[in-house]
């Protein structure tokens, strides 16, 4: 393996000194002159026509400058992907017909300060006409259920099915068959900055918004087609933003209402989220309902699955045929089965909207499937560790949806993990009540899923001797321009601290899909990576110049141009920079274009449409130790072991990160999280009572072990895959397994909260009848 | 979420506190440490036209020890209970019950008196004004439904805070003072048991002080809670124990977060007298615990689970309180 100067380094973040300070300005911190403040009147029904809005009171509020309805927008429905397709386009950014959840936004108002827009909100009159409204899938599908969208036939978003091999000879080659059926809650990312938006509408007509954004082309897509104005005319600037895990991806009703609230009025107006709105108007993690039949031979090897996933989407399909088809996907890819049936649908409720959510799609079956092998182990009296052995993929196979797997470092994040936490070694002396369990995982690195967005960098040498680094990409928190700076670093021999990043500017940053899929690493990495190879050729040929030497022998590190094996023969870089300069061969710019190869332009989750978009997957294993008290059935998490093969580790100490950070959100999600709903009211909008996981629910910190897993992937920046979504499917198996393990209880719905966990302890000893 | 606009007074003592609720009343709201009153605020679930703060009222702010006992101002901190040694030597159950409140910034802001005066607490009532609009009023906004116990003849909100148990488990007093004079009450005849209203303080009164004369007895606090902080107790015990020769001479097991007021297990208190402190009695206290209290399904808890869990609290706080003895 190459030597490398700063990738592979755990060096702090470009931007910790900004963020730790408080310098660091996000969305709710501008002002501009003039500015006014948004707010939105929302749907207190689940499911409703909308007869009719007066908002004459309001008007005639002082302070209030601008109100805008549904009418306000042109009718045209938006949704992901163009040309939109109808199981994507079925919004508008305020309900003009109906409303389809109690959230849904209306009206929005504008005044000069926050207390008006509030009162302006009560002044308001919307006239409903209440339709009856359904609040499960399994409702939602049977005959004569409300319709929530025309398009949607019994409330189908999308079906989707796959086939593989003969499950009947599968099942018939098993030695052992077990069906269960598992259900998962929905849940929120939690971000800890709320949704946020300031939109500006210049006098010459041009927009200009700054908003807590994933992404700036799928919401500037959408906003020209619901305002009605030539993309060209949109500018989105992502400031810093804290947080996002799936859930502000995609144009939101801020953005649209504080864009054309801002025309309306000809002042800037900005609007941000409270907690409560954050909680019913964003997005959460579908709620699902997973049913498996596994079969299994003697020893240990899957002959097949037939697996149905039921996601409950909400009012509107979001991202819902992605997280539909991503289940699917993972089912297929994480372990080896010959035979299979996959079928996966979205289904419209009147619950808020489910999209995308860190682990996208397969924290949910993956959860089931690992949950039911630990049952499946047991009852075959296998070692849990040797039924994932057994079925592991390795690199070099194609999976039965084509993908190749370039790189597979499971059965290595498998042995790792268990190794360091004594998985099978201390499972058999471990006391009544404590237990060991183990859950894997995989996922994909990037999809390439839009033919209008490449992946594109620009590294630009000023004439001072500078470097910029233009990227789309945006940070989101995850460290992504960290990542890029120290790709461009290590090219460009010069230090981390030498490269200005600029991104997220859609004016001035090249285009860039966003922060989804975990695709950053790889494929703007990739980017960055081609950009900074071709200013590190024009550099080198001025070296050459300089040092009479072909561009060949040469080498750049260390801030200088030196000839390979003679000492002494070098130019500082700031002497390069000063030849270029005085040779009239400054500006240099690189720009470097990032297209898969070997994958296609794919929307398989489409119904009707396939192909395949993604260049590789990342693996990985958790292994958690618990304890149960009996008395009170409460499970303590004690010791977390956490093995990902991210392919390469370009900044170690943020892959940990998110080692650390998923697994106390996985903990949160198998143990304390879950959004209540009644008759489609969230019971629980606040964090007193949305129970994240506190500092003091999380194993120490020497009782969480880390481990990267490092595959070098042929299709990855220096070997790189994802270590962002991945990592948070492993922890909430490994927990109810261990639970399981403690206890022998099959609990087989999340999260496993201490009543659950005591009623059925109390069950099995026959106390409660 | 944002307060709406509202005047603010600061008296310099307990006097101007009287005097601004004897003239404004119902539009007074008390803020001491507001880490309750604010939410409320927010939420628009009182809509007070002026509050009256606490914080420059250093009378209210004490702990200390005369002939009659133990005296706290309700001003103080629950943090200024944590930090008195004399209080976790004498009474740790005050001790244990302040530090297992909220976390430790809302300890650092929350009094004693805010406390004991917190109200019930339920997830149909503790939600926005523009949440709440999509319900019909209950019985606890002034309508003629519960929307938990559903064709119930009464507000089920549920009373959940930590230190009044401890305060009865020693059968305090409490100091409630008006313009028109003061009165002191056992804390027990404080708590009404309703939803709608849990206490007998009246607009124009203000909590002043509380008061434990209790001598010898043994005291523990336990709850417990879904997660470590930031978390209301599913259930918490108090249980005070006066032993003599190796039996139980007296006691007292009181429980929050089963009603809507702290709630005394007498049955379960009267297995105890007179036994000796055994594994065995105090199972069957403990059972008896868990029949002897009602709980209903609340805030996804389901009643069952709360019965059987009493059970278990009332065996941890009768162990933890002898522990003391030992210790």
């Amino acid at each position: 393996m190459r030597e490398y100067s700063i990738v592979g380094k755990s060096l702090p973040r470009i931007d910790a000194k900004e963020k730790l300070t408080g310098a660091a300005e996000y969305t709710g911190d501008l002002r501009l002159p003039g500015m006014l403040f948004g707010k939105i009147l929302r749907s207190h029904l689940p499911h409703a026509i909308i007869k009719n809005v007066n908002v004459e009171r309001a008007k005639g509020l002082k302070g209030v400058e601008a109100i805008i309805t549904g009418m306000d927008s042109t009718g045209d429905k938006y949704g992901m992907f163009t040309p939109p397709s109808p199981v994507f386009a079925d919004r508008d950014p305020l309900a003009r017909d109906k409303v389809r959840f109690i959230g849904d936004g209306v009206v929005a108002v504008a005044a000069v300060d926050e207390d008006l827009a509030d009162e302006a909100l009560d002044l308001i009159e919307v006239d409903y006409e209440e339709l009856p409204a359904v609040f499960n899938p399994e409702e939602a599908m049977a005959e004569g259920a409300p319709k929530i969208h025309d398009y949607a036939e019994r409330n189908v978003n999308v079906r989707l099915e796959r086939n593989f091999g003969d499950l009947e000879k599968g099942f018939r080659d098993a030695d052992y068959v077990r069906e269960d059926i598992f259900k998962t809650q929905a849940v929120q990312h939690a971000a800890i900055e709320p949704h946020a938006a300031l939109a500006f509408w210049e006098p010459a007509g041009k927009l200009t918004l700054w908003a807590s954004k994933q992404d700036l082309y799928f919401t500037r897509g959408d906003l020209s087609r619901t305002l009605g104005i030539p993309k060209s005319d949109i500018r989105i600037i992502k400031p810093y933003v804290g947080g996002g895990f799936g859930s502000k991806f995609e144009l939101f009703d801020l953005d649209f209402s504080a864009a054309l609230l801002s025309k309306k009025s000809g002042r800037p107006v900005k609007i941000c989220y409270n907690r409560e709105e954050v909680f019913v108007a964003s997005r959460t993690r579908h709620a699902a309902t997973i049913q498996l039949k596994t079969g299994v031979k003697k020893d240990g090897t899957i002959s097949a699955l037939d697996a149905k996933v039921i996601l409950d989407t909400g009012g509107y399909a979001a991202l819902g045929p992605v997280s539909a088809f991503l289940g699917l996907l993972m089912l297929v890819t994480i372990y080896r089965i010959p035979n299979m049936r996959i079928e996966s649908y979205s289904i419209y409720t009147n619950n808020p909207i489910a999209g995308a959510m860190r682990g996208h799609g397969a924290v949910q079956p993956i959860y089931a499937l690992e949950a039911q092998l630990d049952y499946i182990a047991r009852d075959m009296k296998i070692e849990a560790k040797e039924m994932r052995i057994k079925n592991s993929r390795k690199g070099g196979e194609v999976t039965p949806l084509n993908s190749v797997l370039s790189s597979c470092g499971m059965l290595e994040s498998i042995e790792k993990a268990c190794d360091s936490s004594g998985l099978v070694k201390d499972r058999v002396k471990l006391p009544e009540g404590y237990g060991l369990g183990i859950g894997c995982s995989c996922f994909i690195s990037g999809a390439n899923i839009d033919p209008n967005l490449p992946f594109e960098a620009t590294i630009k040498v000023h004439t001072d001797g500078s470097i910029t680094l233009l990227t789309g990409a945006s940070d989101i928190g995850q460290g992504s321009s960290t990542t890029l700076a120290q790709i461009a670093a290590e090219e460009l021999g010069v230090g981390l601290e030498d490269i200005r990043v600029i991104a997220t500017d859609s004016a001035v940053t090249p285009v860039e899909a966003g922060s989804y899929s975990s695709r950053v690493t790889v494929m703007s990495g990739n980017a960055a990576k081609a950009a900074a190879l071709e200013v590190r050729r024009q550099l080198l040929g001025v070296a050459a110049d300089m040092l009479e030497a072909r561009v060949d022998d040469l080498e750049l590190r260390g801030n200088r141009a030196f000839v390979k094996g003679s000492p002494g023969r070098e130019v500082t870089y700031d002497d390069l920079v000063s030849y270029a300069y005085s040779k009239d061969r400054l500006p240099i710019t690189g720009t470097g274009t990032f297209r898969p190869t070997d994958v296609g332009v794919g929307r398989p989750f489409i119904p009707g449409e396939g192909g395949d978009f993604t260049p590789s997957f990342s693996f990985g294993t958790a292994v958690t130790k618990i304890n149960v008290d009996m008395e009170t059935g409460k499970v303590k998490v004690s010791e977390i072991t956490h093995a990902h093969d991210c392919g390469f580790a370009i900044n170690p100490m943020s892959v940990e990160g998110q080692l650390e950070g998923s697994g106390v959100s996985g903990q949160g999600f198998a143990l304390y999280e879950k959004l209540y709903y009644d008759k489609g009211k969230l019971m629980n909008p606040s964090f007193l009572d949305y129970r994240l996981a506190t500092s003091l629910d999380a194993p120490g910190p020497s009782d969480v072990r880390s481990i990267i897993v490092e595959s070098l992937d042929p299709k990855g920046p220096y070997g790189a895959k994802e270590a962002g979504e991945g990592t948070i499917i492993s922890p909430a198996p490994s927990i109810a397994n261990a639970v399981f393990d403690a206890t022998g209880l099959e609990i087989k719905e999340l999260p496993i909260t201490p009543d659950k966990v005591f009623l059925a302890l109390e069950a099995r000893r026959g106390g409660v009848r | 979420m944002r307060l709406s606009s509202l005047e603010y007074l600061s008296p310099r003592n307990v006097k101007g506190i009287l005097n601004v609720l004897s003239e404004h009343g119902r539009e007074a709201a008390i803020l001491a440490g507001g880490t309750d009153l604010l939410v409320k605020m927010k939420h628009r679930l009182i809509r007070p036209r002026l509050v009256v703060d606490l914080g420059m009222v250093d009378k209210l702010r004490y702990v200390k020890w005369d002939k009659k006992g133990l005296r706290i101002g309700a001003g103080t901190k629950l943090y200024e209970i944590i930090q008195s040694d004399s209080i976790k030597a004498k009474f740790p159950s005050l001790s244990q019950a302040a530090s297992s409140v909220a976390s430790p910034q809302i300890r650092n802001m929350g009094t004693v008196g805010g406390n004991i005066c917190l109200d019930t607490r339920c997830w149909f009532y503790n939600q926005s004004h523009w949440w709440r609009k999509a319900i019909e009023p209950c019985f606890k906004v002034g309508g003629n439904v519960c929307h938990v116990a559903r064709g119930g003849d009464r507000c089920w909100a549920l009373f959940m805070a930590d230190t009044p148990p401890a305060f009865l488990a020693l059968d305090a007093n409490v100091k409630i003072a008006s313009k028109s004079g003061e009165r002191t009450i056992p804390l027990s005849q404080f708590y009404t048991g309703k939803g709608k209203s849990p206490n007998v303080l009246k607009q124009d009164e203000l909590v002043t002080e509380l008061i434990v004369s209790k001598n010898g007895y043994k005291s523990s606090y336990v709850r417990f809670s879904f997660r470590e902080a930031i978390d209301f107790p599913v259930i918490g015990v108090s249980a005070s124990l006066l032993l003599e020769d190796g039996a139980i001479r007296d006691c007292r097991i009181v429980f929050t977060g089963v009603g809507s007021s702290p709630v005394r297990a007498s049955a379960t208190e009267e297995i105890l007298k007179g036994k000796g402190v055994e594994e065995a009695v105090i199972e069957k206290a403990a059972k008896e615990a868990s029949s002897e209290i009602r709980p209903i399904s609340h805030m996804e808890i389901p009643a069952l689970y709360k019965r059987k869990l009493g059970g278990a609290m009332v065996k941890k706080a009768i162990k933890k309180a002898l522990e003391e003895v030992d210790g």
